[in-house]
């Protein structure tokens, strides 16, 4: 299965929320990088067949996912960003009830709801109703449903909002368990979401699709632009203003910087190997939260 | 197609709603019937009420008429129930003659009135088609009613206080209590999903652009009718129970208590046709109306708001109506509603038609397509709304 965005763009107003994204995808996962606002929840809403692109198409092996209609959504699975639940709903209606919308008969919808929730440890809290749950346990019962059809093409946008770092942790497994012949695009900016677990990583910027390669492609792309050394306090805070600190540590001899420059801040700093965190605060110039 | 179906009605219908909602409307039913039975005495003067409507049952003809009107004159004529008073004559029957004429007074004025009723229209539009000003399409119109008029035939009566209730329950109360459950359970429908945000996930799943769109309408439609049976079935039991259930044969011009509200109907039901009649179209606008609301609830996000707008358009007429109904022009247009038609009234309490292309149209065909094409089309736009819907917020 190839899945095929082609120049897709969407327009509110006079911002261009997508402009003119497109990408190939085929089996794997797929890691969608961006800071806030660039448009990673508009994208994935378009391939989710909930909102509808001002231009440019999407394709499954060739057939627009209009055409597709019914045939496509049976194979898509979608985790919205800020998805909803029904207050008085126990987990288990909450997914027989999206089973039932995704097409799935009584028998199946009853063994995937009892798998699922189970898989994403929520089997105690099964018969429990929604709005007696935390943020946390919501996001994945919100991954259950997303898996409930057993979907081709999963789409995750933000997966791991609310979720402590165990569960996070927990969290990439299961899409690592789960990936095998899927195509799984899921968003965040987070990079350690990621870093394990995408074979590709999608750099989203203003709508537009910056940079793609694997977690190694994207990180040699800074190669030779990360240095690493240490100052005394005072001057810290002069270098802190003119730079891209990509860590900070305080030690017995000052503090330890980690710098993401063109050229080096410093005529101590020393060229270290690169992650691809570096990548994304050097084109994002953004410090990443967490 | 089943389960689907299932958590539509869950999410409509919840326990908690199911009881308080029921209860309560079958309280309302029960005040509405007693205060109405309370204020007119009704459990004191029953046997009377009986005996009144009951003094005479079957078709008013002057044969069958006779007896009735020879002992009225009998009483009338005998000289023992007079008085003279200062070289008067003064009538003053005693108290049994009294009461036994307050029996004929009900019949008497059927016999009177209301029987005679059709032929004076009759006569007075006949003498209104030799106004020389009269448009051929006037002329039409006239016609078309005294045709239906002079089918009328005479009155059928007898003991039929039960349809007396139900007359007044369906043009007083009914509609309010139907409208009120209707926005109550109807307006989330649509507008819930998109406040809870499940809009997005419903709408990416297979059958969630056009499978869930006839789940709704399915479990909208079970509310419905169950909204329906709950109002009427109580009332009609407990106003059946009440006052017994027979009179269905007579004609439905002859209520004790307002016998005037059809008496221009150039219609020709018995009771028991027009509460089928009555029953049809008031469940007909029960749909129009609940698609109505479903139609506002696919386009606004917020319940509150749903109702906000389905409220008047229900209301107004009615209370409009209720202010003044004067003016025809008026009451014209504001019958052209939901909140009229469940009223069933504006539909056939008067020939109501107009002349096209040289055929004449009754109004109440009119309503009655109007509402059907209305109905059929917001129940099309409401899918459209829904699957075209963009997640977006
Ligand atoms: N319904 C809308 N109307 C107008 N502008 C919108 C709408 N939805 C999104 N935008 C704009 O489009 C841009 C992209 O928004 P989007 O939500 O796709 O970003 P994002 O990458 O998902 O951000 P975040 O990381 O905060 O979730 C933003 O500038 C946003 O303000
Ligand atoms: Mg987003």
């Amino acid at each position: 299965m190839e899945l095929f965005i082609d120049r897709l763009t969407k327009q509110y107003g006079a911002k261009l929320a997508v402009d003119r994204f497109t990408l190939k995808l085929s089996k794997g996962i797929y890691g969608l990088l961006g800071p806030n606002g660039s448009g990673k929840t508009t994208l994935l809403r378009m391939i989710a067949d909930v909102l509808r692109p001002t231009s440019g198409e999407i394709t499954v092996d060739g057939v627009d996912i209009r055409r597709l209609d019914e045939a496509y959504r049976d194979v898509l699975g979608y985790l919205p960003q800020d998805f909803g639940y029904y207050r008085d709903f126990t987990a288990i209606d909450y997914l027989m009830y999206l089973s039932a919308v995704k097409g799935l008969k009584k028998n199946r919808a009853e063994h995937q709801t009892k798998k699922l929730l189970a898989f994403v440890g929520l089997e105690n809290e099964a018969k429990n109703k929604i709005k007696s749950f935390s943020g946390g346990m919501r996001q994945r019962l919100g991954i259950a449903q997303a898996l409930l059809n057993d979907p081709g093409i999963l789409i995750l946008d933000e997966p791991t909002a609310g979720l402590d770092p165990q569960e996070r942790i927990r969290f990439r497994n299961i899409i690592s368990d789960i990936s095998e012949n899927k195509i799984v695009l899921l968003s965040t900016h987070i990079v350690s979401d990621i870093e394990y677990i995408a074979g590709q990583v999608i750099m989203m910027k203003n709508g537009e699709l910056l940079k793609q390669g694997t977690v190694q492609e994207l990180a040699e792309l800074v190669m030779g632009k990360v240095w690493s050394f240490a100052l005394g306090a005072q001057e810290t805070e002069a270098i802190k203003a003119k730079h891209i600190i990509a860590n900070l540590k305080h030690t017995e001899n000052g503090v330890e910087l980690r710098i993401v420059a063109d050229n080096p801040p410093h005529e101590k700093a020393v060229s270290v190997p690169p992650t691809i965190e570096d990548t994304y605060l050097y084109y994002f110039n953004e410090v990443n939260a967490l | 197609m089943k389960m689907m179906l299932f958590y539509e009605l869950k999410k409509m219908f919840n326990l908690k709603k199911i009881i308080i909602c029921g209860t309560s409307m079958i309280a309302l039913c029960a005040i509405i019937f007693f205060g109405r039975a309370s204020s007119l005495n009704l459990f004191e003067n029953l046997p009377d009420i009986k005996q009144k409507l009951n003094i005479f049952s079957g078709e008013i003809t002057s044969e069958n008429m006779k007896p009735i009107l020879q002992r009225y004159e009998e009483i009338i004529n005998d000289p023992n129930h007079y008085t003279e008073v200062d070289g008067e004559r003064i009538f003053t029957p005693s108290a049994e003659i009294r009461t036994e004429m307050d029996k004929f007074e009900y019949i008497l004025f059927l016999h009177n009135s209301i029987n005679s009723w059709p032929q004076r229209m009759i006569d007075r539009l006949q003498e209104n088609l030799t106004d020389p000003g009269i448009t051929p399409a006037q002329e039409l119109l006239i016609k078309q009613n005294i045709e239906m008029l002079s089918k009328k035939g005479n009155l059928i009566v007898g003991y039929n206080l039960f349809y007396d209730y139900y007359n007044s329950f369906l043009k007083n109360f009914a509609p309010f209590l139907l409208g009120f459950l209707m926005l109550f359970f109807l307006a989330p429908v649509f507008s819930n999903e998109y406040a809870t945000k499940m809009d997005g996930l419903i709408l990416s799943s297979k059958h969630g652009k056009k499978g869930v769109i006839i789940a709704k309408f399915f479990a909208a439609f079970i509310g419905i009718n169950a909204f329906f049976i709950l109002v009427f079935g109580t009332y009609i039991l407990i106003a059946g129970i009440a006052v017994g259930f027979s009179g269905g044969q007579t004609s439905f011009t002859t209520t004790l208590h307002d016998a005037f509200q059809y008496v221009n109907s150039p219609y020709n039901f018995t009771m028991f046709q027009f509460l089928l009649f009555s029953l049809a179209v008031s469940w007909g606008a029960c749909i129009g109306f609940g698609v109505f609301i479903l139609f506002i609830s696919s386009k606004i996000r917020n319940t509150m708001t749903v109702s906000a707008i389905s409220l008047p358009v229900f209301i107004l007429p009615l209370f409009f109506y209720a202010v003044d109904n004067s003016r025809d022009e008026f009451t014209g247009i504001i019958n052209f509603s939901y909140g009229r038609i469940m009223q069933v009234a504006p539909l056939i309490d008067r020939f109501n038609g107009f002349v096209l292309l040289g055929n004449v149209i009754m109004l109440k065909d009119v309503l009655l397509i109007l509402l059907s094409v209305t109905t059929g089309m917001l129940a099309f736009f409401t899918y459209r709304s829904w699957k075209k819907r963009e997640v977006a917020n």
